[in-house]
């Protein structure tokens, strides 16, 4: 068995070089963050942690109150793959997963990019993340390291 | 105050409350409803001439008392067929109804959970029952059994990030229910046991790369029956990586414990690949390996590995909808029907009688909502 779990971390290590998910310039959408939220960039796996609520609270100690656009946008699949590595239907399962093992709800959902950008502008602690050509009056733009 | 006004003010603060109830309220349901048929042995419930009784519904409900405490309650009903475990495990059943607290030390979130909760048992014990997470109708029976599935008692849960990685440590006490058919050396036995003073501790390292999870559990438990009185410890380690379209899991759980006797190794390794955006395949392979125990205590016996191999189909067929199609291959001593595992035991000697096989398959629709 330990070698079944030697070959099973070695499989996945050697995948992981090659298929870790990279932010890349096109990337399809744009992080948005409430102001009062001292931050000007965030990691691609802090800011997946906050989308799963692995992690609840920005660097800065303010909580997070993350949201997310509906399953079939394509801005959340574009950032399902470069922020999570993997598609939409796989963090969709996550969240099944998380509910029935008695864990934590998904993220609110909103179905527009100006609905995001309202919910963002309106709430302490706020983040999400809209397409790429949306307008993001009144909230703050961050920059993915 | 007219009798009027009073009414409207009352219907008010009724319609105010409900509101703020809905508000707090959300509803939650999984549905694993399938057909089998098995070709040479009954197992796992599933007869030789097919069944349609075969399902696993949950309802689960979460009232949200503050920003920091909620109540989850979750309904469970299970049909297995033509099993013998019918007859121990009710239609309905409360699955969990616990108190869950969260709070946090530091930079760790943590969360204290108490009631009849979830068991953090390896990878998938807190969602054996939810089949539009599984690639098959439930995971390896061998490694997760019909026992194990909640725990009367208190779970204390902490998760802290190591740098890129994260570390998540539950501690737990309490009580859990075990149904079971065992092997023995005159047949298959039906035990209803009670686990009491259960205590132990599940880890789990995520690593920040290819969603590399590793867990590690350990637990020791009286094991009670209305005449007998043992122990028994069950360890249980995990390894599951998401790279790619590809989702790779293994896992071990081994039970030692006395009164009765046990000394069993399972383990599963299972492989799926999302072939396009709606259609996966999986793979699984379980190996058991169990000890034999008898009177005469100079008589002693390992059975030949027990195996199980199964393929899957699964096509989402809506977003969180499957249809699943499953075959498997399973040889060993524990099935429906008495098999026979003992030709003879005479002193000092044992001679066992060679594993039986049968095929299985299920054609099952899995959703949640």
């Amino acid at each position: 068995m330990t070698r079944v779990l030697y070959r099973v971390v070695l499989c996945a290590g050697l995948g992981a070089a090659m298929l870790a998910p990279r932010v890349s310039a096109a990337q399809g959408f744009k992080v948005v963050v409430n102001p009062d939220v001292d931050i000007v960039d965030i990691g691609q796996a802090s800011l997946s942690s906050l989308f799963l609520k692995k992690d609840r609270k920005f660097p800065t100690g303010i909580e997070a109150a993350p949201v997310d656009l509906a399953a079939g946008d394509a801005a959340r699949g574009a950032f399902s793959k470069a922020v999570h590595g993997r598609p939409t239907n796989a963090v969709v399962k996550y969240w099944v997963q998380q509910v029935f093992s008695g864990k934590e709800t998904p993220p609110l959902s909103k179905d527009t990019d100006e609905a995001v950008v309202a919910y963002v502008k309106s709430t302490r602690g706020g983040i999400g993340y809209v397409s790429e050509g949306a307008a993001t009056p009144g909230v703050k733009v961050l920059k993915l390291k | 105050m007219t009798l009027g006004m009073a009414t409207t003010l009352a219907v008010s603060a009724t319609s105010l409350r409900a509101q703020e109830i809905s508000d707090r309220l959300t509803w939650h349901a999984s549905l694993n409803a399938g057909y089998g048929r098995s070709s040479d042995l009954p197992t796992l419930g599933i007869p030789l001439k097919g069944t349609s009784d075969y399902r696993l519904f949950t309802l689960q409900t979460r009232i949200k008392l503050s920003e920091k405490d909620e109540f989850v309650a979750q309904f469970l009903n299970r049909k297995f067929g033509a099993s013998p475990l019918a007859s121990a495990i009710g239609d309905l059943t409360a699955q969990w109804a616990y108190f869950n607290h969260r709070f946090t030390i530091g930079d760790a979130t943590a969360n204290i959970k108490a009631g009849r909760t979830p068991l953090p048992r390896g990878l998938l014990n807190e969602v054996r029952y939810i089949g539009a997470v599984l690639p098959f109708f439930r995971p390896s029976m061998e490694v997760y059994s019909d026992a194990f599935d909640a725990l009367d008692g208190a779970v204390v849960s902490f998760r802290k990030p190591l740098g890129d990685f994260s570390l998540e440590a539950h501690g737990f006490f309490g009580g859990s229910d075990w149904r079971s058919v065992v092997t023995t050396s005159t047949g298959q036995d039906v035990r209803i046991q009670r686990m009491e003073n259960y205590y132990g501790s599940q880890l789990y390292l995520d690593v920040p790369f290819a969603n590399i999870r590793l867990g590690a559990h350990a637990a020791r438990m009286e094991v009670r029956t209305a005449t007998t009185k043992g122990m028994m410890t069950n360890t249980f380690v995990s390894a599951q990586s998401q790279f790619s379209r590809f989702t790779l899991r293994a896992e071990q759980s081994n039970l030692n414990g006395f009164v009765p006797s046990r000394d069993n190794h399972h383990k599963y390794v299972q492989a799926i690949a999302q072939v396009t955006d709606r259609f996966q395949l999986a793979g699984e392979r379980t190996i058991s390996r169990s000890r034999l125990f008898f009177t005469a205590p100079t008589l002693r016996a390992v059975l030949p590995a027990a195996t199980s191999t199964g393929a899957s189909a699964i096509l989402e067929v809506a977003p969180g909808t499957q249809l699943k199609f499953e075959h498997h291959w399973r040889n060993g001593y524990v099935f429906d029907s008495n098999v026979t595992t003992v030709r003879s035991q005479i002193p000092p000697s044992v001679v066992l009688a060679p594993p039986r096989s049968t095929r299985y398959w299920i054609v099952s629709i899995a959703t949640t909502f």
